[in-house]
């Protein structure tokens, strides 16, 4: 080659490599012209609703720059009360999540949705859709349901088979021998001054969650003071609440129904008592019968149906408030007996295709039905799914699922009201919503979209009708009518062999492990043992010294699978229980979720269990090392009796009093929480996430014990008394953190904030130092820039960030700022003339019980709280003279006033 | 007993061999002139420079991924780096104070001492100013904590002790450098004068400054020289004290003490001393001066080191008390930690080291046993750099929420930069051990006339 050449090659390149950065050969345009009512950076709000198990919550979507940033609740929605649970406030990063299926995959690789449509036709259309399965979860959506019926009328032979892992089946089973039906039953908590909860959990996580943690705290607020019993095997959140808790296991809860029918008036034997809960079990019996048509029984959803009976029984003998409503579900089929029959099938080679559309049974199936290996028997296995997941990964066609906030949607809340869900924005990636994936079936072009099949769905509703409804989040008057039910006969359930019993419940973070995926989600610390990013078994001390096993040992666990994971003492826990938590140990689900935890759900049958000590150890870091409180500390956590006031502290002197308020001072901020309705739900915790661009760190971090979190919820616990302790910055008057730092970088300002000013901060970290509540955050490595998705491309994830918050850098300091942005944007309208809502941080909007209050010091909202005799500053005698204020939590625990 | 050839005589700050004062001289500077580095120089200087090059490498990645390497965490935010400048101004403190309080006290002995104390103190100071920059999250900005005029007007936090810190470190460094200076002027020029390589001899002229030893420039000397020594003496408990203050300037349990001042100025002295001691030890044996650097001096030292002893034991004392008399439950809860909790083993160590080693010496004959000073030099800085970590994990792992105690656990990139310092010490001093006259030549002269004087 001659120097020409080579310079005529270097040309070339250098041409290249100028052609490169070039526009897109289309014309663009740019927004010149604004359309109407639109301005960018401006938050817009849009009603919508997303499912947990099947059934809607309500929900509004903030939209910035057609972005979805944050979901709030929605208040017209009454699975929503304007108010969030954790799952609902993670689901935004899963529309960001880099790990989600992008584009079908067939058995020879990535494949395109025509073909997937004709391979599933040639498949079926020539059967008449014998041998072909639709696989879904529970569907409440009327268009769904109707597609699933077109899709029947076209191809007769198709069965459809609907399984949720957390099922009804056993209430249902109950009701079906009390009034012949299945019903649903649904405590009014609102009404009801006496509660025993039968290892029933209302508080705690699931889609009713949000409804009966508002009920109950509307009910809490009000005098007399109402009181919960509490009978469990494992603390839960309710026990948490609940004025007087008892562990006790399968027998003790069995033996305890045997009492307390004999004290309700029906004869029968009573079988021994150990001596707390023969207490507890006369103190309910009394205030039962003593409230009646004001008392409520409560069976856990994973009773046996003889203690749903037993449960339906008293509360007929108590007149309770409790509605019977028909099922919202319609398919009558019990969930599990369904997939048995579906997995005997396909493992006898009746099944020819198997579509399964949003359920993970290869994960999460009762394991003596092996499923999994019933897959392989299957010629033809679709699975739609947003994420990876074990059933996908078993099957030979993957198609991804869009994200509910990506098309249209409808569907029935807990109370059968019907939501018509619309899209917050255009789908990421080439994915198919459910209808839109069930249309495919038949329609190799894949049906005419969502939108046109909900509107048909709904083409009784007029375009006005239909404007409002989507626009109001909820079809009006939907909701499903109370039935006249008369009593329920009495069912008294047999007692269970003493042993050791293992127990499952949903996570209060992943669920049944539909949200294993989510970073947050696995950094969201368990309200009740606060660990993260992994769970481990629960067990009575006791029973672990009889086992000779301590906290973080392995213990190997059979009943029908078996599992191997860490165990952890829990006080609390009744003799002779394991609790796990579902939704860990999943595999083949990407990097967030593989590998933490173990999967509980292969202990999910009737079998003997065996436990035995394994090898090894794991601690799953848990964020909070000390929940017992006594002492001096026990005044960090005050509880008080029903109509106790706090010891009156005297004004303390100062000799750099604060200046008082003059007339044209700005608003003073002042939030108050009420430790007496806090659920611990996380729900606070994962909206301040979502809202101020809190990183997830991932577990390597965490061990290390740098949270990032700017609110932490504490769990307490002291002589019968148990509860939460929301702890975001107290934003203190005199606050110790502000003269330490030597850039100025903790100031305050002059609407009372402690601002932290990340421009300035050089990271001494003097500041979280000093500081007494711990509430300051550092960024010891570039957690807003570091990936926790592996390989995976993660820019989508910056789309989900608030762009009215600074995005923090490596080595600076960072904390709860009052979300002093939605404070500002208040103040920019009523600069422009405006007249701005009442400010509403985001963790006082999350708050299911509204026990976060925000306002001015001035508000009825803030003023009446710190006017309660239960008024209490955190670490008051330090005289750092807090803007977040609590009010004590209460016991009822006493005699009957 | 330090040096078999200790033979009965007069004088008590110098031997025998130390007859004239030209034999002064020669033993001070021959081994800087006349010898070439030894083997074993050149070994220590290599490991030396190895352990530096390590330690950088350290903070080179410290500085590239950010603080997250280290043990830190949200509740113990500071670790190794904020106590390795605290172990490291102390150590410096001794220097400072044998130079400046001995002179005005007319401690003619420490004539043969101060000199390389003061080097020490220099080098001490040096690895201690690195931490403060080193430990920040964004150490690129540390000069916003200087009030540099700057467009946004702003001034640091007056009220911040950090900022006093700043200060303190800055005027310390820079002060001891021209305390050194001033005293070293007059070997300058012996130095210069002395017959030896050119080259060197050129630039110890350069650096005399044109010292010609005129009864005026002598005047001037030692009048700056003492009016320095004056200054430095508060100042030197100005720095401690503020370093205490870095602590005690809060609300954390543990650090609210009134007695952190003056604690800290006796720790840093107590420390510091240990490390003279070591230093003295080794040039005494490798530079052969055993004429100048003598038993006595270890033994003043030792008893130096056990009155310190006694008053840190007594500080810890008043610790204990305090919070028993305070009665305030996080005080009393931190105390409590400290004997029980996870790093009790390390405060046993500490109390160890710092109490009961140094009470070896009330035995006169251990006073001038090498392997005795060795031993509890090492202990008393081993345990002082263990009060240092743990003044910071016991409070920080116990605070007032127990939600939130956490404990600290420190990572290699920790060690490796307090491994890396310690190199840096080193290797500085075993350069200044070639450069510079180790033991302050006019001064001993002084001492050795005036001896001999009294012996007459």
């Amino acid at each position: 080659m001659d120097r020409r050449a080579i310079l005529r090659l270097i040309a070339g390149g250098a041409a290249a490599s100028v052609a490169a950065c070039s526009g897109p050969e289309e014309m663009i345009h740019p927004l010149a012209n604004q359309p109407e009512g639109t301005l960018p950076g401006e938050l817009r709000r849009y009603a919508t609703a997303l499912p947990l198990a099947g059934y809607m919550r309500g929900v509004t979507g903030h939209v910035v720059d057609q972005r979805p940033i944050k979901l709030e609740g929605l208040a017209a929605h009454p699975a929503s009360l304007g108010a969030t649970d954790p799952f609902i406030e993670v689901s935004i990063l899963d529309l960001y999540d880099p790990q989600r299926l992008r584009v079908p995959v067939g058995p020879a690789g990535p494949a395109s949705w025509p073909a997937l449509s004709r391979a599933l036709f040639q498949r079926v259309a020539p059967r008449r859709g014998e041998g072909l399965v639709l696989l879904t979860g529970r569907v409440t959506s009327p268009t769904q349901l109707a597609r699933i019926g077109a899709l029947r009328a076209a191809l007769p032979g198709t069965r459809h088979v609907r399984w949720e892992p957390f099922d009804d089946d056993r209430a249902m089973a109950s009701a079906r021998a009390a009034f012949g039906r299945p019903l649903t039953a649904r405590p009014r908590l609102a009404d009801a001054d006496v509660v025993l909860l039968l290892d029933a959990d209302p508080l705690g996580p699931g889609p009713e969650q949000i409804a009966n943690a508002r009920a109950w705290s509307e009910r809490r607020r009000r005098a007399p003071m109402h009181r919960m019993y509490a009978l469990e095997g494992s603390p839960s959140i309710s026990g948490t609440m609940a004025d007087v808790r008892v562990a006790a296991g399968p027998r003790d809860l069995a033996a305890a129904c045997h009492h307390l029918a004999r004290a309700l008036g029906a004869g029968g034997a009573a079988p021994p008592l150990p001596p707390p809960l023969a207490q507890l079990v006369a103190d309910t019996a009394r205030d039962l019968r003593g409230a009646r048509g004001r008392a409520l029984v409560i069976a856990g959803e994973r009773q046996p149906a003889a203690v749903h009976a037993f449960a339906a029984w008293a509360n007929g003998v108590l007149a309770a408030p409790q509605d019977w409503i028909a099922p919202v579900d319609p398919d009558p089929t019990p969930h599990r007996e369904g997939l048995a029959a579906l997995t005997r099938d396909m493992h006898a080679g009746r099944v020819d295709t198997l579509v399964v559309i949003d359920a993970n049974p290869a994960y999460a199936a009762p394991p003596e039905l092996g499923f999994a290996k019933a897959m392989a028997r299957v010629p033809m296995t679709v699975v739609a799914s947003r994420f990876a997941d074990e059933t996908s990964a078993r099957a030979q066609w993957l198609a991804p699922l869009s994200h509910p906030l990506e098309g249209w949607h409808d569907g029935r809340g807990p109370d059968g009201t019907t939501s018509i869900a619309q899209p917050l924005i255009r789908p990421l990636y080439d994915t198919r919503t459910s209808i839109e994936m069930i249309d495919l079936i038949l329609d190799p072009a894949g049906g005419p979209g969502g939108y046109r099949r909900v509107r048909e769905a709904w083409s009784t509703l007029g375009d006005q009708d239909w404007q409002r409804a989507v626009a109001a989040g909820v079809v009006p008057s939907t909701a499903a009518t109370a039935e006249q039910m008369g009593a329920a006969p009495l069912v008294l359930p047999s007692l269970p062999a003493a042993g050791q019993t293992v127990e499952l419940r949903p996570s209060s973070q992943l669920y049944d492990g539909r949200y294993a995926t989510n970073a947050w989600a696995q950094e969201c610390p368990d309200p009740i043992t606060k660990e993260v990013w992994g769970s481990s078994a629960r067990m009575h001390p006791d029973d672990m010294v009889a086992l000779g096993v301590s906290t973080g040992d392995m213990i190997r666990i059979e009943r029908g699978g078996a599992v191997t994971l860490p165990v952890r003492a829990l006080d609390g826990q009744a003799r002779g229980v394991v609790t796990l938590l579902t939704g860990y140990g999943r595999s083949d689900a990407g990097k967030v979720a593989d590998g933490h935890g173990a999967n509980a759900w292969v202990l999910n049958t009737e079998a003997p269990v065996a436990i035995a000590r394994a090898a090894g150890r794991i601690e799953v870091v848990s964020t909070q090392p000390v929940f017992e409180l006594g002492g001096e500390l026990a005044k960090l956590f005050p509880v008080l009796a029903p109509d106790e006031a706090m010891p009156r502290t005297p004004e303390r002197l100062s000799l750099l009093p604060n200046p008082p308020a003059r007339d044209n001072a700005p608003p003073q901020w002042a939030m108050a929480i009420d430790t007496d309705l806090c659920i611990g739900c996380n729900a606070c915790v994962v909206a301040c996430q979502a809202e101020n661009n809190v990183p997830a760190i991932g577990p390597e971090q965490m061990a290390v014990g740098r949270d990032m979190h700017w609110l932490r919820v504490d769990r307490y616990e002291d002589a019968g008394t148990a509860g939460f302790q929301p702890v975001p910055c107290m934003h203190c008057e005199k606050a110790p953190c502000e003269p330490v730092c030597p850039v100025e970088a903790s100031v305050h300002d002059t609407q009372g904030l402690n601002v932290q000013v990340y421009n300035r901060c050089v990271g001494t970290r003097t500041c979280e130092a000093n500081c007494p509540y711990r509430v300051r955050r550092f960024n010891f490595l570039d957690y807003a820039g570091a990936s926790l998705w592996g390989d995976a491309d993660d820019a989508s994830v910056t789309a989900q960030r608030n762009p009215d918050v600074s995005v923090r850098a490596r080595g600076v300091m960072e904390k709860c700022t009052y979300c002093v942005q939605r404070i500002e944007s208040a103040n920019r309208e009523t600069d422009a003339g405006g007249t701005p809502g009442p400010v509403v941080t985001a963790c006082a909007a999350a708050c299911p019980t509204r026990a976060i209050r925000f306002g001015t010091l001035d508000s009825d909202n803030i003023a009446s709280a710190r006017a309660s005799p239960r008024h209490y500053a955190l670490l008051e005698e330090l005289g750092t003279k807090p803007r977040t204020t609590y009010l004590a939590r209460r016991r009822n625990d006493g005699e009957p006033s | 007993m330090i040096g078999a050839h200790v033979v009965p005589t007069d004088r008590r700050w110098t031997l025998p061999s130390i007859r004239t004062l030209g034999d002064v001289t020669d033993a001070v500077a021959a081994p800087l002139m006349d010898r070439s580095a030894g083997r074993a120089w050149w070994l220590a200087a290599i490991g030396a420079a190895v352990l530096t090059g390590i330690g950088a490498l350290a903070v080179g990645f410290s500085f590239w991924y950010g603080p997250g390497l280290w043990g830190n965490n949200t509740a113990v935010v500071w670790g190794f780096p904020i106590a390795n400048y605290v172990w490291w101004i102390g150590i410096g403190n001794a220097g400072t104070l044998i130079s400046s309080l001995l002179l005005l006290t007319r401690q003619e002995w420490r004539a043969s001492i101060n000199r390389f104390a003061e080097a020490m103190t220099l080098f001490a100071v040096s690895m201690a100013g690195l931490f403060p920059i080193l430990h920040l999250g964004r150490p690129m900005y540390f000069y916003w904590l200087a009030p540099y005029p700057n467009t946004l007007q702003l001034w640091p936090q007056w009220r911040s002790a950090l900022v006093w810190d700043f200060w303190a470190i800055v005027s310390y460094l820079l002060f001891s450098v021209i305390f050194f200076y001033v005293g070293l002027l007059p070997d300058l020029a012996t130095l210069r004068d002395r017959p030896g390589s050119r080259f060197w001899r050129r630039i110890y002229g350069v650096a005399a400054m044109g010292w010609q030893g005129t009864p005026v420039q002598w005047r001037a000397q030692e009048r700056l020289h003492r009016t320095m020594a004056a200054i430095a003496v508060p100042l030197v408990c100005s720095v401690h004290s503020i370093v205490g203050l870095d602590f005690a300037a809060s609300l954390m349990p543990g650090w609210t003490e009134s007695i952190f001042p003056p604690y800290f100025v006796v720790g840093a002295f107590f420390s510091g001393l240990a490390m003279v001691v070591l230093i003295a030890l080794t040039i005494r044996r490798a530079m052969e001066l055993e004429g100048v650097i003598v038993p006595a001096h270890f033994d003043v030292m030792a008893r130096l080191i056990l009155a310190s002893g006694i008053v840190m034991g007594a500080s810890y004392a008043a610790e204990w008390f305090s919070a028993w008399w305070g009665g305030e439950a996080a005080d009393l809860r931190v105390v409590r930690f400290e004997f029980t909790g996870t790093y009790a083993p390390f405060y046993w160590a500490m109390l160890l080291g710092n109490v009961a080693a140094p009470q070896l010496f009330w035995a006169r004959r251990l006073r001038t046993s090498a392997p005795v000073l060795v031993g509890v030099s090492v202990a008393v800085l081993v345990g002082m750099w263990l009060e240092r970590i743990l003044i910071i994990t016991d409070t920080l792992s116990i605070g007032y929420e127990p939600s939130f105690w956490r404990t600290y656990a420190p990572t290699i990139v920790d060690f490796l930069i307090l491994a890396g310092t310690l190199g840096g010490f080193l290797l500085l001093l075993l350069i200044f051990g070639r450069l510079l006259p180790v033991v302050s030549m006019h001064e001993v002269r002084k001492l050795v006339a005036k001896e001999a004087e009294q012996q007459r």
